[in-house]
């Protein structure tokens, strides 16, 4: 059994991270586009704890600590944003948002679109805090 | 008179603008809380305590033949020189103060009833007691840079005062005027203060110390030159006089106010302080050559604005005008008596030959602001009645209706006159002796003050006639009221006629009690730089010819107006040219603001059609080379994070192949 040396952990960290840009460039899904982030977020990690474990010292390793509370902030702000997206265009396809272009360019559509989630019910509104909510109507008792 | 000690007097001496100035902070908070029908107690609580202060400062510092030099603290410092708030209190500030302070005290009770229900009251009663504050600090300044301060301050009040009904464009146009026309003056005065201020080394400009530092002869005569083109701005003299008339747009009792009584008499403060001071103790020829030149400038614009003003007064048709020309020609007058200017053969030393001089322009000042208040105040009556209209030629024969005003009027028009015994003549008088004895002395310019002295007495004779053909016009004949008065034209209310009868018995009784007893010369031998040689008072030529200048005057306006076609114009076409203001404010339209108009046009065409587009053309250059790579903002977020990671890739490439 061959320990594994520091040129092994690079690589597979280059890997994370080159299969994390290719997934974010590729890929027009919102939540896959953000796993992808996260796994070249994760490759950047294992950089930073293989580098550490190497040369010995701890720096590395706070760095991959504050990594990951911001990781943790990050997929629950991500994951709202994507649900609220979601709710106005009933679509998880990236290439809807384009309102940020040029004034004078044209919307680049796709030949082959994602298709549209299926209309479901609208999702249930929450009333206020303090509020009790509307009772559905009773029957008629007979 | 009281025994005050020196503090006391400095403490009283801060108070005088102090009290008027918290009077103003209150009545602008009582605008701003809709309580402004309590503003005019606040502004006359405050100028009331002003005018007591003042007067317990007049009495208290008769005697003291120091002036009394109150410093309250540094206002600026540049270097090692420090500008100090200092304020120089003498006979002359007291008597000035006390007049000042007085007057406002019963304008301020006038507008009372005249600014009734305006909505804007407590804007009004704060502008005001504001400009009673500067004009107090004016005339207690101890050095010229406070004395700029009021200057200034009184400028910007009367800005604000004669453009107080701001909607009204005549408004507006007039007090730009005369906030412009007087800033040719201010410009001057602060050059004044720059010359002095280089010469002397210091920025300690009290004026202590300028007049008793030596100077070159020459700087004596420039800074007193600019000094007096700062004088002629403020009190409407000859060149600068074009703003005056406008002024009267502004509120009547604010034409009282401030085109009477107190800030067109700045000039003449300012002179009567400097042509004295500046003549010194010492018999430094050159010197006192010096400042008698700038005195006889300062004659010749006054002759010429008296008797200007006096032929411009007799055609016009506004009452409020012909009493604004007739303030030019009484300034005027306080102008010439300053030129009077003695000479080192004379019985008298020049400074005392100044002094009487300045004696008799500050006297007439006195006078000349109660019985011209008197008349405005009352031409304010008039207008309150006659619904705003002002015009001579749509009313006549007021006397039935307004009989408070009516004899409030006669009386400040027989003052104005200077028909005997009433105040202007006296004061009058004393102008006309000092150009008497002038002519008569043996110095070299005899024959120049002889001049003034003729000039002096026809203006008399005008200023009779014109004052009197107004009073005709407006009170005498047949009952005609124009249509804007209604059916409610009567008498003002009492809130407006007890200040009328207060001045009107000043206009009355001021100028006997002052002049004839020789308690005003008595009270002001403390002044500070001023020396007055007795005089007594005597039945003597200038005073005969005067009374008889006068008197004619009335009598050829009485032959005139009193039965004739009323709407006449006797004198033909004096009157049309004296109507049309004697073409000066035209020239002035052809001759500077034409030209600068179109020289602005120019520069406007130069701007807009010459250098807009050659500065357009400049910025199509980045416009084009950025439109070429717009395109790339796409809006598609894979499209940026492509664009990114082929960026990372060359910029590594490039690391990789420099190393």
């Amino acid at each position: 059994m061959v320990s594994p040396d520091l040129p092994h952990f690079l690589a597979v960290s280059a890997v994370l991270f080159s299969l994390g840009l290719v997934g974010f460039i590729a890929r027009r899904n919102l939540i896959i586009m953000f796993l992808s982030v996260e796994l070249m977020v994760q490759g950047v990690a294992l950089n930073f704890v293989a580098f550490a474990r190497f040369r010995g010292n701890l720096d590395g390793q706070a760095f991959v600590l504050f990594l990951l509370t911001i990781a943790a902030c990050e997929a629950a702000l991500a994951l709202a944003l994507i649900l609220a997206m979601y709710r106005t265009r009933s679509s998880l396809d990236v290439s809807l948002w384009q309102d940020l272009r040029e004034e004078d360019l044209e919307q680049v559509t796709d030949d082959e679109p994602l298709p549209l989630a299926p209309a479901t019910a609208p999702l249930p509104q929450l009333p206020l805090a303090g509020i009790a909510p509307a009772k559905p109507e009773e029957p008629n008792r007979v | 008179m009281f025994d005050v000690s020196i503090e006391g007097i400095q403490t009283l001496g801060l108070l005088i603008p102090a009290l008027p100035l918290a009077g103003a902070i209150s009545c602008a908070l009582l605008g701003c809380f809709h309580f402004g029908k309590w503003a005019p107690v606040a502004a006359g609580s405050g100028v009331l305590g002003g005018f007591m202060t003042a007067l317990a400062v007049a009495l208290s510092v008769s005697h003291a033949h120091e002036p009394i030099t109150g410093t309250y603290g540094t206002w600026f410092s540049i270097g090692n020189d420090a500008v100090g708030w200092e304020f120089r209190i003498d006979a002359l500030a007291g008597a000035m103060t006390a007049m000042v302070t007085f007057i406002s005290l019963w304008i301020v009770i006038f507008s009372a009833g005249y600014m009734h229900d305006d909505p804007g009251e407590g804007r009004y009663f704060a502008l005001v007691s504001l400009f009673v504050a500067a004009m107090a600090v004016l005339i207690l300044a101890g050095n010229l840079f406070v004395l700029f301060l009021g200057w200034e301050g009184v400028g910007v009040c009367s800005y604000l005062l004669v453009g107080y009904w701001y909607a009204k464009p005549e408004a507006a146009a007039a007090a730009r005027k005369a906030f412009l026309v007087t800033r040719l003056g201010d410009i001057a005065l602060l050059g004044a203060m720059i010359l002095l201020g280089c010469h002397l080394g210091t920025l300690n400009l009290a004026y202590e110390k300028v007049f008793s530092s030596p100077l070159d002869p020459q700087v004596v005569f420039f800074s007193l030159v600019l000094l007096l083109i700062g004088a002629v701005g403020k009190s409407a003299q000859f060149p600068l006089h074009v703003w005056l008339p406008d002024a009267m747009e502004g509120p009547t009792p604010v034409s009282a106010l401030i085109h009477a009584a107190t800030m067109v008499t700045a000039g003449v403060y300012l002179l009567a302080r400097f042509f004295p001071g500046m003549t010194g103790t010492s018999m430094d020829v050159p010197r006192l050559e010096a400042v008698a030149s700038v005195q006889d400038i300062a004659g010749g614009l006054g002759a010429a604005t008296a008797f200007l003003a006096a032929v411009m007064a007799v055609g016009q048709w506004d009452l409020k005008r012909v009493l604004a020309y007739s303030t030019l020609s009484q300034l005027g007058y306080m102008f010439m008596a300053l030129a009077v200017s003695g000479d080192v053969r004379d019985e008298h030393t020049p400074l005392e030959v100044s002094s009487m001089a300045a004696f008799a322009a500050i006297f007439h000042l006195l006078t000349h602001a109660f019985f011209k208040a008197l008349l405005f105040l009352s031409s304010g009556s008039v207008m309150h009645a006659m619904g705003h209209v002002i015009d001579m030629r749509k009313f006549s024969g007021l006397a039935k209706i307004l009989p408070i005003t009516h004899g409030c009027f006669l009386i400040g028009a027989l003052a104005l006159a200077g028909v005997p015994p009433l105040s202007g003549f006296f004061s009058k008088d004393e102008i006309l002796i000092v150009l008497y004895e002038g002519g008569h002395s043996d110095s070299q310019r005899s024959a120049y003050f002889s001049i003034l002295f003729w000039i002096a007495l026809f203006t008399a004779f005008l200023t009779a006639y014109y004052t009197f053909r107004a009073y005709f016009l407006t009170f005498q004949g047949q009952l005609k009221i124009p249509r804007e008065a209604g059916d409610h034209a009567h008498e003002s209310p009492a809130v407006m006629t007890v200040p009328l009868v207060v001045l009107a018995a000043c206009a009355l009784l001021v100028g006997l009690l002052l002049g004839p007893t020789g308690s005003l010369h008595h009270f002001l031998e403390g002044t500070a730089n001023w020396k007055l040689h007795e005089s007594t008072f005597q039945i003597s030529q200038p005073m005969i010819l005067g009374t008889v200048a006068a008197l004619t005057g009335i009598g050829l306006a009485w032959l005139l107006f009193s039965r004739r076609d009323r709407l006449s114009k006797p004198l033909g076409a004096l009157e049309t040219a004296a109507e049309a203001r004697l073409y000066i404010d035209d020239i002035y339209l052809a001759v500077f603001v034409r030209p600068l108009a179109t020289a602005g046009r120019a520069m406007g065409w130069f701007d807009r059609d010459l250098f807009q587009p050659l500065v357009e053309l400049l910025a199509t250059i980045p416009r084009m080379i950025g439109g070429r790579f717009r395109s790339v903002q796409n809006g598609l977020i894979q499209f940026y994070a492509l664009a990114m990671a082929l960026g990372l890739i060359v910029i590594l490439a490039m690391f990789t192949v420099a190393r």
